[in-house]
């Protein structure tokens, strides 16, 4: 009979002695086949790191191309590129990041549980994102896609000579770990949880997780099958989407929104719930309205459904369908809003510890306040008519992405470094980092909205002469930005042989997950956790 | 967690089959169905954007559709229809029949599934036939005149959407319930081991109900007089 | 099989009701929480609640059922395809998809919610359809109110 049978609360005991999920087996083969969801997120970080490295290039030749008028590349080499950049950014690394990496690392161990509900379909989603990835490269490969990442007909179905089955083969094979993963975190989150778990005691995170799941299995079919459309299309065109064989272009828009809309929630929602975590942390205090922060997490998942038409204000989509969306699209904000707003009343009053972690995320509330502002501007058909397809969008899209996604995952990353590697960072490099992060974003991105603003269009390897002093600032900023994001891979890199070794709870956190060593045992808990409610930062950390 | 309730003669034999990351049978079985309903959930969406762009096409050529649909067998489709929803009731009535221990009425009532099934794809494999035959395929072998020709073609085309996607089910369906026959004959399940059965059944179920939406949108339109 | 209402799963019931419906419950659940808080916090493990009766068999469902479903899937296919012949305009389609509709609930209610995550399954049921209809509807408010540039050979 344990203690908690005869009805004693155990005192967790400092579980640094039992041998961690790296022991055990340290082949190739142990890795490669193995059903630990720690190693499986392991697996994905590399992964992910590296179509982000690819993503990144590709965007570094576009900066490089746009800093004269005239384009320093041809023009099928700038179509190309940005192609690269959007469906290696949007597929392989934004959308997967968090919840593949820190995700699945950490919904188990802060529900209390030994793994996911299905480690094996786990491992399996790890192939299939691998496989989807070598389809993309193999497109680049062979000669590169120029559709964009939004694979608009009749261009991609009639027009472009480009290898644009091989991309969506890749993006196929891909939605389909997609799938797998967000149905394996609905079910851990609902069968999983560790006795006395309830769901208002989860962290935020997972809430974020179990959001994004929903979104994740509702979206991806229809994208799966909208672009094996595409494909049939170019195999025969008999005319789905051709008008002139009584077809229509739009219903690929329709369908294809429909899910890609949602696949911005996913991106974004995730690290919602992370920024929570880490600004509870390091202010000590319970994250303001927790309750309003989950359901709003859902309103989020469930109105993004509903908005997709409004990236189709100026398709010729009928003027009432429009009115429609709009009014949907402004509806999604409120609880963004109030997202924001229970971030910044967690702050108030707190005892702020400014580590590396919290400048990421408060850099996050600030960027994605400022992404999210620009896009009800877009929600307005009004003001949409002149914006569409300018810089602008490019901008408000890049401070959700990047300013918040991207900033978020790092933020993420650096907090719970210690306890997947069990060694700290240098704390002065990772707040420089972060710092330039902010800066360096800011500089490459606030000028984009200036030029859409002006009415530069968006894909276009050339431009206006007027715009070029703009273009270059973007283009300066976008160097910081590069230097930004390899401090850490250096630093990070370096404190696994000459780090600190971390303790248990370096941050003093709560969570489950701060309850057990660093870095967890193959079964992630000795003892069976205690839960106890969510960000108990008023008691002390047991 | 040591359990210390006395369990069950039947809760035993479950425990036996119970994986690593469980604590509980109850809770493995829990998660399985509620996994493979999720998946359900995805099926309904990836039929969901064919059946989308048949409404949004439909829409837009009313009169087309219904000149196709009535060109189609419906004596055939009746036949497939009533074959695929007979082989959801033997399916239940072989897990039932697991449930209970009856070895053999469960591999009799899996094969009669099976069959079933097969049947479906026999009698759909003439009807593909004989479009060949009249010149009804899609993009490779189309042959229609007339004001609707172009509706014609857009509907036969989301009719081999439909009812292709819908047969690859049923034969990974008929496949997988192939493979349990034999595995039932050999005595792999009993009233404490069916989930795979049951999880089997649930995806027939969702092949079969895919079935009862893509039948009357098919074969049933433009077929009153006047 | 053990009873639905056993005295003793008490906290195990508690937890289902806040398992539950999370998403459309969520705006009632203020009390319902406070409650499991407590209750989890105060009593013993749950898992130690969970007691077997003794009995060899799971529970099924009597034959007779599957006959009746049979014969109602039958007869509702017979009804539906003799409407069809019947010239009702746009209520033909309507009446077989409805047909359609019960044939699936028929089908859902009797054979496919057998779990104890009973009311999960259905939750992913009724999104799965849910989001169908949804994906349909909104496009649709696009094509039915959209001003239509007739194809060439119309």
């Amino acid at each position: 009979m344990s203690a908690i049978d005869a009805g004693i609360v155990p005192q967790p005991k400092p579980e640094s002695l039992a041998p961690s999920f790296y022991s055990g087996k340290r082949s190739l083969r142990g890795w490669l086949f193995t059903r630990d969801h720690k190693r499986i997120a392991i697996l994905y970080t590399l992964s992910v790191t590296l179509f982000f490295l690819l993503g990144g290039a590709a965007a570094a030749m576009i900066r490089y191309d746009l800093i004269v008028p005239s384009g320093e590349l041809p023009t099928e080499v700038y179509n190309k590129a940005f192609t690269f950049h959007g469906v290696v950014m949007v597929w392989f690394f934004l959308l997967p990041s968090i919840p593949v990496t820190l995700g699945n690392f950490l919904l188990p161990i802060m529900i209390g549980a030994k793994d996911l509900a299905f480690p094996r379909i786990n491992l399996f989603s790890w192939y299939l994102f691998i496989g989807g990835g070598a389809f993309v490269v193999a497109a680049l490969w062979a000669g590169g896609v120029d559709t964009g990442w939004t694979f608009y007909t009749p261009y991609s179905t009639m027009f472009s000579n480009t290898n644009v089955y091989l991309a969506i083969i890749g993006v196929f094979v891909t939605g389909f770990s997609t799938i797998f993963t967000g149905l394996n975190f609905i079910v851990t989150t609902h069968t999983m949880r560790t006795p006395g778990m309830t769901w208002m005691r989860l962290p935020l995170f997972v809430w974020g997780l179990y959001a994004v799941s929903v979104v994740m299995v509702l979206a991806t079919p229809v994208l799966a099958m909208t672009l094996a459309l595409v494909g049939l299309e170019r195999v025969v065109g008999v005319g789905v989407f051709d008008p002139s064989l009584g077809g229509d272009p739009l219903l690929f828009q329709h369908l294809f929104w429909f899910y890609s809309h949602p696949a911005v929630y996913m991106m974004i929602l995730p690290a919602m719930g992370l920024a929570s975590e880490i600004i509870s942390c390091f202010t000590s205090r319970r994250v303001f309205g927790y309750k309003f922060m989950t359901y709003s997490m859902l309103a989020i998942a469930v109105i993004g459904f509903m908005v997709w038409g409004h990236h189709m204000f100026v398709s010729g989509m009928s003027v009432y369908a429009a009115m429609v969306f709009s009014l949907l699209s402004f509806l999604v904000a409120v609880p963004s809003a109030i997202k924001i707003f229970n971030w910044t009343a967690t702050l108030r009053k707190g005892d702020i510890r400014f580590t590396a972690p919290m400048l990421y995320a408060l850099g996050f509330v600030g960027l994605f306040l400022l992404g999210g502002l620009t896009g009800l501007i877009l929600a307005a058909p009004a003001l949409d008519e002149f914006l569409h397809d300018t810089y602008f969008v490019i901008a408000h899209f890049h401070y959700v992405m990047v300013g918040g996604s991207v900033m978020c995952y790092l933020g993420g990353i650096h907090f719970w470094w210690p306890k997947v590697t069990g060694r700290m960072y240098s704390e002065r490099l990772a707040k420089f980092a972060a710092v330039l992060m902010f800066v360096g974003f800011n500089v490459t991105f606030f000028p984009q909205y200036l030029l859409g603003y002006r009415g530069m269009p968006r894909r276009y390897h050339s431009y206006l002469p007027q715009f070029q002093e703009l273009n270059v600032i973007s283009t300066g900023g976008a160097v910081l930005l590069a230097i930004s994001y390899t401090l850490p891979v250096l630093y990070l890199l370096w404190s696994l042989k000459y780090g600190k070794k971390a303790p248990p709870n370096p941050w003093d956190a709560r969570g489950l997950e701060w309850q057990t060593s660093s870095p967890p045992p193959k079964e992630n808990f000795l003892h069976p956790p205690v839960p106890r409610e969510a960000y108990a930062y008023d008691k002390p950390a047991p | 967690m040591n359990a210390t309730v006395a369990d069950s003669p039947l809760e035993e034999a479950r425990r036996a089959h119970l994986e690593e990351q469980f604590d509980e049978p109850d809770q493995q079985h829990s998660a399985a169905s509620l996994g493979m309903w999720i998946f359900l959930a995805t099926e309904m969406l990836f039929f969901g954007v064919l059946f989308a762009s048949y409404v949004v096409l439909r829409v837009l050529h009313p009169a087309g559709f219904a000149e196709a649909s009535r060109e189609t067998d419906l004596l055939l489709g009746s036949g497939e229809t009533a074959a695929l929803l007979t082989s959801s009731i033997t399916i239940v009535v072989a897990l039932r029949a697991i449930k209970l221990g009856q070895r053999g009425v469960a591999t009799l009532f899996l094969s009669l599934t099976a069959a079933l099934g097969i049947g479906f794809l026999v009698i759909h494999g003439f009807e593909y036939h004989s479009e060949w035959e009249e010149h009804l395929v899609p993009g490779v072998r189309f042959l229609k005149f007339g004001p609707h020709a172009h509706a014609v073609e857009l509907f036969e085309v989301m009719s081999y959407l439909l009812t292709g996607w819908h047969s690859i089910h049923l034969i990974i369906a008929v496949s997988v319930v192939l493979g349990l026959t034999w595995r039932v004959w050999r005595g792999a399940f009993g009233p404490d081991h069916f989930t795979t059965l049951e999880l089997a059944a649930l995806y027939w179920h969702l092949v079969d109900i895919i079935w009862m939406f893509i039948f009357p949108l098919l074969y049933l339109i433009g077929r009153a007089p006047g | 099989m053990k009873p639905r209402h056993a005295p003793d799963s008490r906290a195990r019931r508690l937890r289902r009701l806040v398992d539950g419906l999370i998403a459309l419950q969520a705006l009632l659940a203020i009390r319902r929480y406070r409650r499991a808080v407590h209750a989890s916090a105060g009593a013993q493990d749950p898992r130690d609640s969970r007691m077997h009766s003794a009995q060899t068999k799971p529970e099924v469902k009597p034959l007779k059922t599957f006959a009746w479903a049979w014969l109602g899937l039958l007869v509702l296919l017979a009804f539906t395809v003799g409407s069809a012949f019947v010239n009702l305009g746009a209520a033909n389609t309507a009446i077989n998809l409805l047909v359609s509709v019960v044939m699936m609930l028929l089908l859902m209610t009797l054979f496919m919610h057998e779990s104890k995550a009973r009311r999960l399954t259905q939750l992913a049921s009724a999104a799965g359809l849910l989001w169908v209809v949804l994906m349909i509807g909104l496009s649709l408010a696009d094509y039915l109110t959209r001003v239509h540039i007739p194809a060439p050979w119309s």
